[in-house]
This record gives structure tokens, C-alpha cells and sequence, in this order.
């Protein structure tokens, strides 16, 4: 089976470093983006870029799935939810002092991780080229019923609750009626509150 | 070519943090949560290419899409409860445990 850089007669490595390029730019313009539809739809890109990478490493099975789950179902969830949150007239600035100490505390942390990165290179063979094979959704399939099974059943049990509490947490409470002690409490407030007003 | 993934893949996910602990939004700070998972796929599948018979990281990544999609619909619904008994998401707002 011909890898899909090879049919297109190009070199995988560039194309993956281009993706990850664009992936670190858009991922730069999520933080510093202010309206949260353009940070959604970099967030986009990011996750565009990276089933592209995928792709580009043959794992097919894996890009189609980051395509359909998370650009096509989550992303669509957060811009469905801007639009109903109508955020746009709130939009604050941020102090240049705390974006200042942000972008300090990224680079020390994006350092320490790229060093644990480049001390594990010593060790293990990652800096060298490889020899790309496909993955094919028969062998994950394999795999999973075979060694995981049991976190997929976990998996499947965890999907059924988070749709049930997501169903529970955003129903609208119906207003029960009113005992007769909350009534008097409630006058009671009012009477303070009129009481507190007039002074 | 796995250490560019890695280094990519830690680069998205310290932007995920900063994105957590920095931003005042809390739609912006559950992108940046939906971003580490997606840095840490990356890590994984990356990875996984040094061992190619073994698919133990291919089938960890279907597991964890399965959880971010689970945890940004519950993240949103709690985002509405917010919405409704705060009258805002930001987190300037959302304050009752603050003082």
C-alpha cells in the first residue's frame, strides 16, 4: 500500500514540520486572540493542522477520528455555545503586566519541558528518521478488544453519566410553590430591603 | 521528525495551561483544557511510531477523545448553570468562594 506522501511525491518531513508550524502559530493566536469566536476557530486550526500531522504519519484511522470528534463535534459545540452566551459586548482588556508575567511563565515552562525532551534524545533513538507504517483501524480494533476491553466498557459507562448530568445540570429548575414560612421570609426581606431604601 | 512532534506537542500544552490559568473567559479556559488532551494524543501517537507492532497508544487515543468530548459537554453545561446564577462567564464574576 503506497503511503499517501508517496503518491503525492512529497517529502513527509517538511510537510510535517509545516504542520507543526501552523499548529504553533494558531496556537500562539489562541492565547493572545481576544474574542473568543476567533480563539475557537484557531482553536480549529490547531486541531486541523494536527489531524494533518496524523495523516501525514499514516495513522488515517486516528486523523478521521480527530476530524469527526473534535473539529466537527466540540469545536461546533463551542461556537454553538458563543453565540448563545452573546460574549462579545464584554470583551476586557488584559493588563500588560499579566501579559507580560503569561508569556514569562510559558517559556519557562515550554524550557523545561524541551529539556526533559532533549535529555530522553540521549537515550532513545527519537531524533532518527523512521520508516513510516500504517496503522491500520483493524490492528487498533484488535487491540482494544483484546487488551482494553474493560476501559472501553469504563468508557462507554463514562459517556451514558456525563450525558445524564450534562442533561441534569442545564435543565431548568421548575419553581415549586411556595410554603408559607418561605412566603413570610420572603416578605420579611422586602420589608427590610423597602426599610434599607428609604434611609 | 518524533522529537519536532514532542516538542510540538509540549508547546501546545503549556499554551493549554496558560490558556487555563491566564484567561479571564471560561469557554477560553475549557479550549484550553480540549488543548491538552490534544497535545498529549500528539505525544502519544508520536511515541507510537517507535514501536510499530504495538497499538497500545492508538487505542489510548480513541479512549481519550471519548473523554474530552465527555468532559467539554458536561464543562458546558456547567458553563450555563454559570450563566444563569451569575449572569456572566468570566471568572471576575464568579466569585462566592473568593472572599
Amino acid at each position: 500500500m503506497d503511503n499517501l506522501y508517496q503518491q503525492l511525491q512529497l517529502n513527509p518531513q517538511y510537510l510535517i514540520t509545516l504542520h507543526a508550524l501552523v499548529a504553533a502559530v494558531l496556537g500562539v493566536a489562541m492565547f493572545y486572540l481576544r474574542s473568543p469566536l476567533f480563539v475557537a476557530l484557531s482553536f480549529l486550526g490547531v486541531l486541523l493542522t494536527t489531524a494533518g500531522i496524523y495523516l501525514l504519519l499514516n495513522e488515517t484511522f486516528i486523523a478521521a477520528i480527530q476530524l469527526i470528534v473534535y473539529a466537527g463535534a466540540i469545536v461546533v459545540l463551542f461556537i454553538f455555545s458563543i453565540m448563545l452566551f452573546n460574549l462579545q459586548a464584554k470583551m476586557q482588556k488584559q493588563k500588560p503586566l499579566m501579559l507580560l508575567l503569561s508569556t514569562l511563565l510559558g517559556v519557562v515552562l515550554f524550557a523545561s519541558f524541551s529539556l526533559a525532551l532533549l535529555q530522553l534524545t540521549t537515550s532513545q533513538s527519537i531524533t532518527s528518521n523512521l520508516t513510516i507504517t500504517a496503522t491500520t483501524a483493524e490492528s487498533i480494533a484488535l487491540y482494544l478488544f483484546t487488551h482494553n476491553y474493560l476501559l472501553f466498557e469504563v468508557i462507554s459507562l463514562v459517556l451514558l453519566v456525563a450525558t445524564i448530568a450534562a442533561v441534569v445540570l442545564a435543565k431548568r429548575y421548575i419553581a415549586l410553590p411556595a410554603s408559607e414560612e418561605q412566603e413570610q421570609a420572603q416578605e420579611q426581606k422586602q420589608e427590610q430591603e423597602q426599610g434599607e431604601n428609604q434611609r | 521528525m518524533i522529537l519536532q512532534l514532542q516538542l510540538l506537542s509540549a508547546f501546545l500544552f503549556c499554551l493549554g495551561i496558560l490558556l487555563v490559568i491566564f484567561r479571564k473567559n471560561i469557554l477560553i479556559m475549557l479550549m484550553g483544557v480540549e488543548l491538552m488532551l490534544n497535545a498529549a494524543n500528539l505525544s502519544l501517537v508520536a511515541f507510537s511510531k517507535l514501536y510499530p507492532e504495538n497499538f497500545a497508544a492508538q487505542s489510548a487515543v480513541l479512549l481519550i477523545v471519548a473523554i474530552a468530548a465527555a468532559e467539554s459537554a458536561l464543562g458546558l453545561a456547567i458553563l450555563i448553570h454559570l450563566y444563569r446564577n451569575f449572569g456572566g462567564i468570566l471568572t471576575t464574576k464568579t466569585t462566592t468562594l473568593h472572599d
